[in-house]
């Protein structure tokens, strides 16, 4: 198995410096890279399969000039468990989707923004920020997230003000230096524990003093924060849409956003002694920043914007079902990192139609689209499935993991009121995401409506996102089943 | 053995011609009075050379470095780019005053602090001791030529003070080696004194002045 | 292979089915048979296994299909004999249905049908799922999956604001019913030890909580309630009804006003029957669901009579009708703990009247949609005349209409007669049924009443269609057989009422949580030719006997007729005259002048209009229903500048770091000498550092 793994983790850069040099077929390149990677991640994860809940772990290198004994461990490896799997199956099998649906979108067709040039640079990011998630998820310790957490941060700046307009140039700036503070935590975090826990490994953190324990959680978690735009670092992911948007579907929803959530998911299942008050701390950070989110959803004219707001309160979802983890609740745990898969495909999902929206009819503004379900069948169709996926309609993906949060809430005390305000939140997003629906494909056509026809790549896409929404709580669900402390 | 009265007096006038040099405004004539401060200092370097017999060879090669090839090349650049300096920030009497300052700070820390600044017990004494404190003075009044002119030219007649006394330190500083010869003539920057001049030079050509005030176009 | 295997194949025929109607769908003449096709396939089998479990009066499960780890909850098909009813009702509807659709849906020609019969097949599919989950989790899935499906299927004409509007209130109240269902469900799992969501353990879980925490149990009852009533239709949290069936294309409407919101009487009946044992939970809430049918009697029924669309006015009769069930069946519910005989009684009277509903309902719903279909037209101010147009539908519409207004030997009136000796004769001591009773009596007159209203605005009077479309004649074979075989059927259950109560005794009996439940003959009788009801066990209450009646009705006519021919009175034409004037003869008989609503045309045209008839009414009882606008909320801006970080936290910061580096970037200046000096302050620095440092 080592082999596969190695070869995960080199062909995405390799395939990135090819589409970089190429001067033509870049887009065929980057298609069949990012289908050859989430192949190689699917014969991972069924090769892992069997080892599971314990996983697979293999190690590659060492640092010998690191103090305190860090020099004779291997730092450096790959960790296939059921939680890196799963995310390592999220950033793949969207990557593709969104790789193929790129090669339809930008183009000079498309009627929002015509791309006539950059494809080079373009897939040469997609294709970094793929390999560094793949990195992210197979990390075995903290040190190399982090090296690949930084990588993501840079590939977001450039991928953001990919078409370098003054505005998408400052929505990447602030997209890079809020991610970046968080990063710095991070860094901050990591000098702690290599001078007073002397270990990189997810459970050092138990090996700190308690107030020192407390001030490395704090900075991991603002990290955490920072890159899953949490309150109070929320305000870049709303601007970023500036992004081209298969990077919206792809950075902002399934795979940058989730190594916040996917980082304190793995501090959590790493079984060190965790106090309440940090799971208070979390629970309180990811209500308000659902009660944030929810409150913008309705002020929102940019589909784009609402997207964002929505992706904003889901993470806060997988954050509360973490904050479950922490105050005993596993299964409320399970709901929460069942969350990063189903969300991500659904959210994907979304984004792929209001891309193809922009694309046909030149606009994201819900004011000014409607009638489009006449025009662009599929998209209408894709946008219901996904927005009944999002907010959780049985049997489509969130439904199973807003479930398993749900049963964890009542774990807790005074559980009955978090299910409730969780409820109230869900039923009130779902009642907007069918609102604007209707306003956008319902009705009669305006003047927009005029759309230019959807390529193949593009349709395809969205069929296969249609097709994740129902199947992805089918390997979610068994996958985090298997994810023990 | 030395003639301390020599050295004082030279130290003196060397000390003169250095604040001559530094402020006269017609760089031809800075050039002459850069000229006569080498040639002292020449001087200088023989009357110390009675300790120190490797000295003369020293003295022969700064001659023609200092008191001949650095004025001949300084004479020759300020042909091509203009006599006049630009306008100095500080101006003569603050200048003088300065000086003055420098050479009595200078005389005061070598007298009394003399155990801390003098590596050897020799360098402590006398005659040693003084030029010590000149070249000491020296050196900062290089430094403030190259910190307070405006003109690139003006600020490279501040460098060869700065080497100059340098070298007269190093004298005092290891009075008996014979190394210190060797060591001051390969500390020479006769070249580095020639590529700035081609420098200045050129920009000259490009920029139209030599005003470092106006060379600012590199900056954020 | 057992009955619920049986069932599971044909929910699977159907899926498969509404994949191959997506595929051909295009093909507009194809895929409607096919679709039938499909349906039918899979009634076959479902039929047969649902008279099965009846018959042999046990229940059938297929083991778990889908296990769901850590929660407990597995997919499996469990058919006992109250699912097996509704899936007969299902078996039944769903081929006719579709039928009817075929020829009505090729008139949607914008409509691409590729909206329509894949859903409309899920949707069924869905209604068989609700029936035969084996615990609340899948049912709830399933709950929601027939939701959404039906939701499609409401805003199926995409172009109509009000229709999306309709489908847009449907599918939010029923989706944050079916939260606060799924939180019940939640919460009764996790009572549960060990945690689980079947239904057996809810049971238990319901008894535990019924000795230990009777808040809870209230408050989850409660839950289950108002999820279950928003299904129903009960007002207020059925006000989505009378908006969205009639957005609905009339195969699916009568689907769901015929079908679907008989499937909140199931859950009632699951939680309140099953699950629920027969204590003082029973006394409260059976009284809670019998006031709420009384409530949605009076106010569905009477705002029934102001409506001037026909399918507006079928929907609020499903409201109506829906109170019928819903008092039967609390009364039944109340009266558990005190006399199981009338309770049996009653419930059996509620579901009798459930199966009856299904019949005129839909075909009510059929006939509106045939006249929408012919006409083109719902507005009953508006049609006229299609008597002579379609008598094969005014015959249907008629006898769907008498049913429904409890006119006897039709359906209606039997199961309403059973209903009214339930209420009435109840217990002595709670005079509260007595009432609601009563004034369910009195509301079947406004039934009357609204119904001669439709039959007289779009069936009476002069044609209004012009002369190609009156060629026409009736609607299509295919339209016209569902109608006439529901009509088969309300006659069939009016002369023999037997033949329903045999099965619903069954059904009903496998839920009543009672020691033992009282056989079919001590309650009804035993007799096929009517029904002998004994409320109390021993004399006989109440007698009814449709066939006898019927023969001799049919004797007294036939000799009125007798009579009148032998008197053989001479007939001429006269011009009609009121109140000692002559009036023109082509006026109608029932006239309203409303200038506003006729063109201004010399000619005054003859019209039989609907709403002349009751406009009295109308003003009095208009407001008894008003529509409760969206609120529109906007929220202060102090509260959302909180929220607006950028404002108030990282601009100022940034603007400040901007001011500082700004500052500090003056230092680079260009000029050499600037540079010089900082190495100066930097060598000292360093030095004094270091000497410091060192001592």
């Amino acid at each position: 198995m080592d082999p596969v793994v190695m070869t995960l983790l080199v062909v995405p850069f390799a395939g990135a410096l090819l589409c970089g040099v190429l001067s033509r077929g870049a887009k065929a390149a980057a298609a069949l890279v990012a289908l050859v990677v989430m192949a190689l991640a699917i014969i991972t994860v069924w090769q892992a399969w069997p080892l599971f809940p314990d996983g697979w772990n293999t190690t590659f290198g060492q640092l010998s000039w690191m103090p305190g004994g860090l020099g004779s461990i291997q730092l450096f490896g790959a960790l296939v468990d059921p939680l890196s799997s799963l995310m390592l199956l999220l950033v793949t099998v969207v990557g593709f989707v969104v790789v193929l649906y790129s090669t339809g979108y930008l183009t000079s067709r498309n009627v929002e923004h015509a791309y006539r040039e950059g494809d080079n640079r373009y897939y040469f990011w997609l294709l970094f920020f793929l390999g560094s998630m793949v990195g992210v998820a197979v990390s075995p310790n903290l040190l190399q997230m982090f090296l690949f957490w930084e990588m993501t941060t840079i590939c977001s700046w450039a991928l953001i003000s990919h078409t370098h307009t003054g505005v998408a140039q400052r929505a990447g700036f602030k997209a890079l230096v809020i991610t970046h503070i968080g990063g710095l935590g991070f860094l901050v975090a990591l000098a702690f524990l290599l001078v007073f826990a002397q270990s990189f490994e997810f459970t050092a953190l138990g090996k700190l003093g308690g107030g020192m324990k407390t001030a490395a959680f704090l900075l991991l978690l603002a990290a955490a924060w920072a890159k899953s735009a949490q309150v109070p670092f929320h305000t870049w992911l709303p601007d970023a849409m500036e992004a081209p948007t298969p990077i919206s579907a792809y950075l902002h929803a399934a795979a940058m956003v989730k190594a916040g959530v996917f980082l304190v998911a793995r501090l959590i299942q790493a079984s060190w002694e965790m106090p309440s008050l940090f799971g208070a701390v979390l629970l309180a950070g990811a209500l308000v920043t659902i009660l944030m989110a929810v409150i913008n959803y309705f002020r929102q004219d940019d589909l784009k914007r609402l997207l964002a707001y929505s992706t904003i309160a889901h993470l806060g979802y997988v954050m509360v079902g973490c904050a479950l983890g922490v105050y005993g609740s596993w299964m409320g745990f399970q709901g929460g990192v069942l969350h990063i898969l189903c969300h991500g495909v659904a959210k994907g999902t979304l984004f792929l139609c209001a891309g193809a929206l922009a694309y046909g009819a030149g606009t994201r503004s819900i004011s000014k689209l409607q009638g489009m379900g006449r025009r662009m069948p599929l998209v209408g169709a894709a946008f219901m499935v996904g927005a009944l996926a999002v907010t959780g309609i049985p049997p489509l993906a969130t439904f199973w993991s807003k479930l398993y949060i749900f049963a964890g809430a009542l774990d807790v005390r005074a559980g009955g009121v978090l299910l409730a305000v969780l409820a109230v939140e869900s039923v009130v997003a779902f009642s907007w995401f069918i609102y604007v629906g209707h306003r956008i494909f319902l009705g009669e056509p305006s003047e927009e409506a005029e759309t230019t026809p959807l390529p193949a790549a593009m349709s395809v896409s969205l069929v296969i996102g249609m097709l994740l929404c129902v199947l992805a709580p089918v390997v979610g669900v068994p996958l985090v089943r298997m994810i023990l402390p | 053995m030395l003639n301390a009265k020599l050295i004082e007096t030279l130290s003196l006038i060397m000390i003169i011609t250095s604040l001559v040099a530094v402020e006269t405004h017609n760089l031809k004539r800075a050039a002459a009075a850069y000229c006569v401060q080498a040639l002292l200092v020449c001087g200088l370097i023989l009357a110390f050379a009675a300790a120190n017999p490797a000295l003369y060879t020293w003295a022969a090669v700064a001659l023609v470095t200092k008191a001949i090839a650095t004025p001949w090349l300084l004479l020759h650049y300020v042909g091509k780019t203009g006599v006049r300096e630009a306008k100095a920030i500080i101006g003569f009497g603050p200048s003088v005053l300065i000086a003055s300052l420098l050479l009595i700070t200078s005389y005061t820390l070598t007298h009394r602090y003399v155990h801390f600044l003098a590596p050897t017990a020799e360098a402590a004494q006398g005659v040693f001791r003084t030029n010590l404190a000149v070249s000491m003075t020296v050196f900062a009044l290089g430094l403030y030529a190259i910190l307070s002119r405006r003109d690139a030219i003006k600020t490279v007649i501040g460098l060869c003070l700065l080497e100059n006394a340098i070298h007269l330190s190093l004298v005092s500083l290891a009075p008996h080696m014979r190394e210190t010869a060797l060591v001051g003539i390969a500390t020479e920057v006769v070249i580095t004194v020639a590529l700035l001049l081609y420098v200045i030079a050129g920009i000259k050509e490009q920029v139209g002045t030599t005003d470092t005030f106006e060379l600012s176009e590199l900056h954020w | 292979m057992n009955a619920a295997q049986l069932v599971l194949a044909g929910w699977g025929l159907l899926i498969c089915g509404a994949a191959a109607c997506a595929v051909v769908s295009a093909r507009r003449n194809l895929v409607g048979p096919l679709a039938f096709l499909f349906v039918v396939g899979s009634s076959v089998l479902v039929l047969p296994a649902a008279l099965s479990v009846l018959v042999q009066n046990r229940a059938a499960e297929t083991g778990a299909l889908l296990a769901l780890p850590g929660v407990q909850a597995s997919l499996a098909f469990r058919v006992d004999q109250l699912s097996a009813l509704f899936l007969l009702i299902t078996a039944v509807i769903a081929p006719l249905a579709t039928l009817y659709s075929i020829p009505y849906m090729l008139k949607y020609r914008n409509q691409g049908l590729l909206r329509y019969y894949p859903l409309f097949l899920l949707f069924f599919a869905g209604l068989i799922g609700v029936v035969c989950a084996a615990d609340w989790l899948f049912f709830l899935v399933f709950w929601e999956f027939m939701t959404v499906c039906s939701y499609f299927l409401v805003i199926f004409t995409k172009e109509d604001r009000t229709a999306a509007r309709a489908g847009l209130k449907y599918i939010v109240m029923t989706h944050g019913a079916t939260a606060l269902m799924l939180i019940a469900a939640i919460v009764t799992w996790k009572t549960a030890q060990p945690h689980s969501f079947s239904f057996e353990a809810a049971k238990a879980t319901m008894a535990q909580l019924a000795a230990t925490r009777p808040v809870l149990l209230h408050v989850l009852l409660a839950l289950w309630f108002v999820g279950f009533a928003t299904k129903a239709g009960v007002l207020p949290l059925g006000d989505w009804l009378p908006d969205a069936y009639p957005a609905a294309p009339s195969g699916a409407a009568a689907v769901f006003g015929g079908m679907m919101s008989k499937f909140g009487i199931y859950g009632l009946l699951r939680v309140f029957l099953d699950m629920v044992p027969a204590c003082e939970f029973s006394t409260v809430w059976g009284i809670v669901i019998a006031v709420a049918g009384a409530s949605s009697i009076f106010l569905g029924t009477l705002s029934a009579l102001a409506q001037d669309d026909s399918k507006r006015l079928m929907s609020f009769h499903v409201i109506g009708q829906i109170g019928y069930m819903l008092l039967a069946i609390g009364a039944g519910i109340y009266l558990l703990p005190v006399n199981g005989a009338l309770a049996a009684l009653a419930i059996m009277a509620g579901v009798f009247h459930l199966v009856n509903n299904v019949c005129y309902k839909t075909l009510l719903f059929f006939t509106a949609g045939s006249l929408s279909f012919r006409a083109g037209e719902t507005n009953l101010n508006r049609l006229s005349g299609m008597w002579t147009v379609m008598p094969v539908t005014g015959v249907a519409a008629l006898i769907g209409s008498l049913s429904i207004a409890g006119v006897p030997p039709f359906n209606g009136f039997a199961s309403k007669w059973m209903i009214y000796h339930a209420t009435i004769l109840g217990v002595p001591g709670m005079p509260l049924f007595l009432l609601l009773g009563i004034l369910a009596l009195f509301v079947s007159l406004v039934t009357l009443a609204s119904f001669l209203k439709f039959l007289g605005g779009a069936f009476m009077g002069p044609t209004a269609l012009r002369e190609e479309e009156a060629e026409k004649g009736d609607v299509p074979f295919a339209m016209q057989f569902p109608q006439m075989f529901l009509a088969a059927l309300c006659i069939a259950f009016g002369l023999v009422p037997m033949l329903a109560l045999a099965g619903i005794h069954r059904a009903v009996g496998a839920v009543l949580p009672v020691q033992s439940v009282p056989s079919l003959s001590s309650l009804v009788g035993n007799s096929w030719a009517g029904l002998q009801l004994s409320a109390f066990g021993g004399e006989a209450t109440g007698v009814w006997y449709p066939v006898v009646v019927l023969g001799a009705l049919a004797v007294g006519m036939a000799f009125a007729y007798w009579v009148f021919r032998l008197g053989a009175a001479p007939r001429r034409a006269v011009d009609m005259w009121q109140c000692g004037a002559l009036v023109d003869g082509a006026l109608a008989r029932y006239l309203v002048v409303e200038p506003k609503h006729e063109p201004a045309t010399a000619q005054f045209e003859a019209r039989f209009q609907a709403h002349g008839l009751y406009s009295c009414f109308k003003v009095a009882f208009r407001s008894v229903y008003p529509s409760v606008p969206l609120p529109h909320a906007g929220y202060p801006t102090r509260f959302m500048k909180i929220f607006d970080v950028d404002a108030w936290l990282f601009g100022p910061l940034v603007r400040l770091g901007n001011r500082l580096t700004g500052a500090l970037s003056r230092t680079h200046s260009g000029v050499p000498q600037m540079y010089l000096i900082w190495q100066l302050v930097g060598l000292v620095a360093v030095v004094v550092l270091l000497a410091v440092w060192a001592n």
